[in-house]
């Protein structure tokens, strides 16, 4: 099973490239926003991934709740403040 | 490999599909409105089907109840960021890509 | 919490019997909502905590009755009907088919990126909608967002701006299918609102950020205070646990309004939790530099613990662990405030907007956001 969990983690870290491409070219900076948010949910899986690796689930657990959290805190705040600015 | 275990299996690939079609689709999908369906949708979904199958696999106990919980938080915020950031992108005036005018 | 006082200012030649009912039902409800919050947050504590002894789970009342005490009000909100336990049970029957509409738009959306862009045919739809009641709306606007094709753009005046990815999914959507059966799980209070005599239009600003945000923050609190709790067995302590309880100021601010959030949690109590954490950590160092210790040698605490060395240790780590989570949190917490508002409070033209339906609004803000 080991195994298996870390080709998913492979194939995760490869599905990250394509947003990370549009996080560095994307023509506006809510398309790298809205980018960086899609990495940061595929890195949640992948940390919970490691901790079946590592068998210590249970940290890992708590690390990426942690993670969710600020990972919507962080898209708040970006539309927020894109809201406030007005323009883009 | 037990019946458990292959129902985890199954649940994280096509978790990993759904990643994959999101990823593709952030590529692939010409402005942003768009490419907002392919991350707030797949991910979601594909967040979902990862974790229930982890917390399969993981059998009967608190950490796949925390599991679960992410998942259920997951579930929640994304469409609520979805909404919040495509609001934001609506009311600043980021134009949305229309068939009329890129095909002949 | 000053619940009602306007209903008194408005009628005021009602008899004095009348008075009292009105009172005593706020009050009814008031200790209702803040039993329940205290059940939910409990629960969540007991599937987190993991250590069940009496020790841990006194810790988890006291945090759980801290959170329900100072946000009771974020979980349930007055909403001027009664009758709405039933909305659990409905819930659970409308989740599988969500679930499988998630999945349908999810395979529909791989069709799509697989095919050529040529297909996509996205436009704006405006969908009117007879729903009311905050709760409903925001379920509604979340199911838009996650089923084929649609999400949820704009919500203004009952009206959903949705963006339709094709026209055959907009069309989907206008036959009402969904909105029918959330308000059939809605029903006793999926038109309090106009029940109620308020409009919605003003409270709408935001509305589903303000919902989910305002769901949200209790158990994030609660959580950190877990990681607070429970950190010498699980990664996190003080630091990490004060971080998290100041992201869930934050995410208040980021939905609320700083000005709303600001008069809650005020400068001078900031100011305070943060030199009462430093107190903490630095008195209970020096305590045991007194009792002929090292510097934070909990063992010597044992004098007054009355304890075995090892639960003196473990209960002085447990005390330095909280004052560092107040400290931290106070400190995140005015370093955002400080950097936010440069100085002066800006004025927040969204926030201002609303008017006729503040008090409503204001309901869902307990007195003090506080926590620690």
């Amino acid at each position: 099973m080991n195994s298996f969990f870390l080709g998913i983690c492979l194939f995760l870290c490869l599905m990250i490239l394509p947003c990370l491409y549009r996080a560095i070219v994307g023509p506006t900076v809510i398309d790298r926003m809205v980018a960086v948010g899609a990495i940061g949910t595929k890195t949640l899986v992948i940390l919970i991934l490691m901790g079946f690796l590592y068998e210590r689930v249970a940290m890992f657990i708590d690390i990426s709740m942690v993670y969710a959290i600020l990972n919507f805190l962080g898209t708040l705040a970006a539309a927020r403040y894109f809201e406030m600015e007005g323009e883009i | 490999m037990n019946i458990a275990d292959a129902i985890a299996v199954f649940f994280i690939c096509l978790g990993c599909f759904f990643f994959m079609t999101g990823a593709i689709g952030i590529l692939r999908f010409p402005d942003f409105y768009t490419r907002m369906h392919a991350t707030g949708k797949s991910d979601t979904l594909a967040v979902l089907l990862c974790l229930c199958g982890l917390a399969i696999h993981h059998g009967l106990c608190l950490d796949s109840f925390k599991l679960l919980l992410i998942a259920v938080f997951v579930f929640f915020a994304n469409p609520t960021g979805t909404h919040s950031i495509c609001r934001a992108a609506f009311r600043c005036g980021v134009k949305p890509w229309t068939k009329k005018e890129n095909t002949p | 919490m000053n619940n009602e006082s306007p209903k008194t200012q408005t009628k005021p030649f009602t008899p004095l019997t009348s008075y009292q009912t009105v009172f005593s039902q706020k009050r009814l409800e008031q200790v209702r909502h803040f039993l329940l919050s205290f059940i939910l947050l409990f629960l969540f504590w007991l599937l987190l905590s993991g250590h069940y002894d009496i020790f841990h789970i006194s810790i988890g009342v006291f945090c759980c009755l801290l959170v329900s005490y100072t946000s009771s009000d974020f979980l349930f909100v007055h909403v001027g009907a009664g009758d709405s336990h039933l909305i659990i049970p409905r819930l659970l029957t409308y989740i599988p088919w969500h679930l499988y509409q998630i999945i349908v738009s999810n395979i529909y959306l791989a069709k799509l990126v697989f095919s050529p862009i040529s297909r996509l045919n996205p436009h704006f739809v405006p969908y009117k909608t007879k729903l009311t009641n905050g709760l409903a709306l925001v379920t509604f606007a979340n199911s838009i967002t996650l089923t084929p094709g649609t999400i949820t753009i704009d919500l203004n005046d009952n009206t959903f701006y949705v963006h339709a990815i094709d026209s055959k999914v907009a069309d989907d959507l206008l036959t009402g299918d969904m909105e029918n059966r959330i308000e059939k799980v809605f029903l006793p209070v999926a038109h309090a609102r106009e029940r109620a005599g308020t409009m919605l239009a003003a409270e709408a600003n935001n509305l589903i950020v303000k919902t989910i945000v305002r769901i949200f923050t209790p158990f994030i609190q609660i959580y950190g205070l877990y990681v607070i709790a429970h950190g010498h067995y699980s990664p996190g302590g003080g630091f990490q646990g004060g971080v998290i309880l100041a992201a869930s100021i934050v995410l208040l601010s980021l939905a609320f309004g700083l000005r709303r959030t600001m008069s809650k949690v005020t400068e001078k109590l900031t100011t305070m939790l943060c030199s009462s954490g430093v107190f903490i950590y630095g008195g209970l160092g020096l305590l045991c530099l007194l009792l002929g210790g090292n510097f934070l040698d909990y063992e010597k605490l044992d004098i007054f613990l009355k304890v075995g060395p090892p639960q003196a240790r473990s209960l002085g780590i447990l005390g330095i662990e909280i004052g560092i989570g107040m400290a931290v949190m106070a400190c995140m917490t005015s370093i955002f405030f400080d950097i936010a508002t440069a100085g002066e409070l800006p004025d927040e033209p969204s926030e201002m907007v609303i008017k006729s339906g503040d008090a409503l609004v204001e309901d869902t803000i307990p007195e003090d956001t506080k926590d620690e």
